[in-house]
């Protein structure tokens, strides 16, 4: 990323329900699977990001915005950046913000950090669905990320058997 | 990418498999289990067996009054892991499927049975491998009365020198000691193979049994004065495809096998490896393979009053029994050694990495001990000592040269393991060398 210029290469990413979002190419390809794109040079100037909508995809280029690394300007800055560590407490409490959503917002996220392949969202998100899990019963996790339960009820009693240890 | 999918009713249960697979590699257990059971999707990416990572100490409550034999009913142990010591999880036996534990390894327990049978258990996927039973050994017979049909007690013969004399004890007092450890080799998870030995009858005997096998070998029966000492087996391991054993007073004896691993130890008699009795104030003895496996050790717990530096009267002492000759290699295993942890007892003794983050909440250069079966011939050294089951923690790596011998769980009560009784506590991890 050496031409980060004064004029920094823009990038535009469309949703599928038509909105268009300009941001920096360093911003977008925060997700690796942009990144690829961009360097097989399968993108001009605008990537049509499918089942991702317009709302996520806006809060995904949030988080991506706070997460590009301002390796940019080393000289000038660099005197007046915090220390390393404050701002990786700053970007955690930052995130711990980010991710207080509902559980349908959080179930697109994950989707869409699987999908863009962005390592660190895809950590949040997994980790507060680690969370959820690690701290509820069986019950609560199924009603809570509204999963189906299709297990036959004979299956579901042999398992209720066999995993005791979930079912506390 | 299942284009099409709505966002307005999001489910769960259809995300892709190798977005579910990237969460459940980072859960713990029992939440690994509880994912697998919300729905197939969700079992299906887990995996057939969830692995446990985190190391867990079980433990059980002693029967205090074993020889008028007990009501059958189910036991429920206690499980607590190194993230939050001070949760408790309880894992629930069925009646009369677990009396004891004399051995861990791979996630795996071995488990005396309230007949004194032994099984190889899966706690966190309840597959059980029974053992050949007791009765297969050559000193023990099983007592039926007539009018019951099932088995109530069990002779045993304890031929010594001269005499023979036969006693007979109810089936679950006997299960109760039978067994001191139990060594397993490798993981038996899905068909995998491994082989078990015993120590057991009072540490004077050693069995040998590989998968399939429906016979116990008796590697050893009834040794007990070496050097005109009584003495007893105190551990055993594999090691370079022999068995090992050591004694209380520190004699070492190998075993070779037909084949690497799990093969049948051969007809050759012991050889004895080390056959100095060391005259340390031993409390409990271990074999351990290095983390590289090019050494085996004899770990010994000592005990060391008066000294500044043991606060705690307790020290442990490495001593090399078998190693390669390769100088390189073992200057790189001492740095290992301290990059690692190390868990001993009953278990197969296991050293996990630090500082990968494989393992959280495990310390670098720490061993953590929980009692096994302590040296029982001199009374008095262990009433000096007291208790220090409970699971403890012994780190070699502090700046001053002070070593403590701490507990790792407040809430492990330390009536839970005196030195005289059965053991009641052992490691539940993986094994990784």
């Amino acid at each position: 990323m050496a031409t980060r210029e004064a004029g920094k290469k823009m990038i535009m990413l469309k949703s599928p329900d038509g909105m268009e979002f300009e941001v920096e190419e360093a911003v977008a390809m925060e997700s690796q699977t942009i990144r690829k794109m961009i360097e097989d040079d399968c993108a001009d100037t605008a990537i049509l990001i499918p089942n991702i909508n317009s709302k996520i995809l806006s809060r995904v280029i949030e988080y991506c915005n706070k997460h590009v690394p301002t390796t940019g300007a080393t000289g000038a800055a660099a005197s007046d950046t915090v220390a390393p560590a404050a701002l990786a407490e700053d970007l955690k409490i930052w995130d711990a913000e980010f991710i207080k959503v509902n559980r349908a917002t959080r179930f697109d996220l994950i989707q869409a950090a699987s999908y863009l392949n962005i390592k660190g969202l895809l950590d949040l998100t997994s980790q507060t669905t680690i969370d959820t899990i690690s701290d509820n019963s069986l019950e609560e996790i199924r009603s809570f990320l509204s999963t189906k339960n299709d297990y036959l009820p004979e299956e579901e009693q042999t398992i209720r058997r066999e995993n005791q240890w979930a079912f506390q | 990418m299942a284009a099409a999918r709505s966002c307005t009713t999001p489910c769960w249960s259809d995300l892709p498999t190798d977005l579910l697979a990237s969460i459940v590699q980072f859960l713990e257990l029992p939440g690994a289990l509880a994912f697998a059971c919300v729905c197939t999707s969700w079992r299906a990416a887990s995996g057939d067996i969830p692995h446990p990572r985190t190391p867990w100490l079980m433990s059980w409550e002693p029967d205090p009054h074993p020889a008028g034999g007990r009501s059958r009913s189910a036991v429920t142990c206690k499980l607590r892991n190194l993230l939050d010591v001070d949760r408790v999880h309880s894992l629930t036996f069925p009646a009369g499927t677990f009396v004891t534990c004399c051995g861990a390894s791979n996630g795996w327990l071995v488990v005396v049975d309230e007949l004194c049978n032994l099984s190889l258990h899966n706690p966190f996927t309840s597959q059980t491998i029974p053992l050949p039973p007791v009765t297969d050994f050559p000193c023990v017979t099983a007592v039926v009365p007539d009018d019951q049909g099932k088995i109530k007690a069990y002779r045993l013969s304890r031929s010594s020198g001269q005499y023979i004399d036969a006693q007979q004890y109810d089936a679950y007092h006997l299960a109760t000691y039978f067994y001191w450890k139990a060594e397993l080799s490798g993981d038996p998870s899905g068909g995998g193979d491994y082989a078990v030995t015993v120590v057991h009858f009072g540490g004077r005997w050693i069995s040998h049994v590989r998968a399939g096998d429906t016979r116990w070998r008796v590697l050893v029966a009834n040794r007990f004065w070496v050097h005109g000492h009584p003495d007893a087996y105190a551990d055993c391991a594999y090691h370079k495809g022999s068995v090992y054993a050591v004694t209380y007073q520190g004699i070492v004896e190998r075993w070779p096998l037909d084949d690497a691993g799990a093969g049948t130890p051969s007809e050759k008699q012991e050889e004895v490896v080390q056959d100095r009795r060391l005259r340390d104030a031993v409390l409990s003895r271990h074999l351990v393979v290095s983390p590289g496996g090019g050494r085996l050790w004899m770990v010994s717990a000592v005990w060391e009053p008066g000294r500044a530096e043991y606060p705690d009267a307790v020290r442990f002492t490495f001593r090399v029994v078998d190693e390669d000759d390769d100088d390189a290699r073992a200057e790189g295993e001492r740095e290992s050694v301290q990059a690692h942890a190390l868990f001993l007892g009953m278990n197969r003794p296991a050293w996990l990495p630090t500082g990968t983050g494989s393992f959280p909440g495990v310390r670098p250069g720490v061993r953590y001990f929980s009692a096994p079966w302590m040296r029982q011939y001199s009374p008095a050294l262990l009433e000096r000592v007291g208790d220090w089951g409970g699971a403890r923690a012994y780190g070699v790596l502090s700046k001053t040269r002070t070593r403590t011998f701490e507990r790792v769980f407040p809430g492990v009560l330390p009536e839970s393991a005196r030195l005289m009784d059965c053991p009641t506590e052992v490691w539940v991890t993986p094994n990784l060398y």
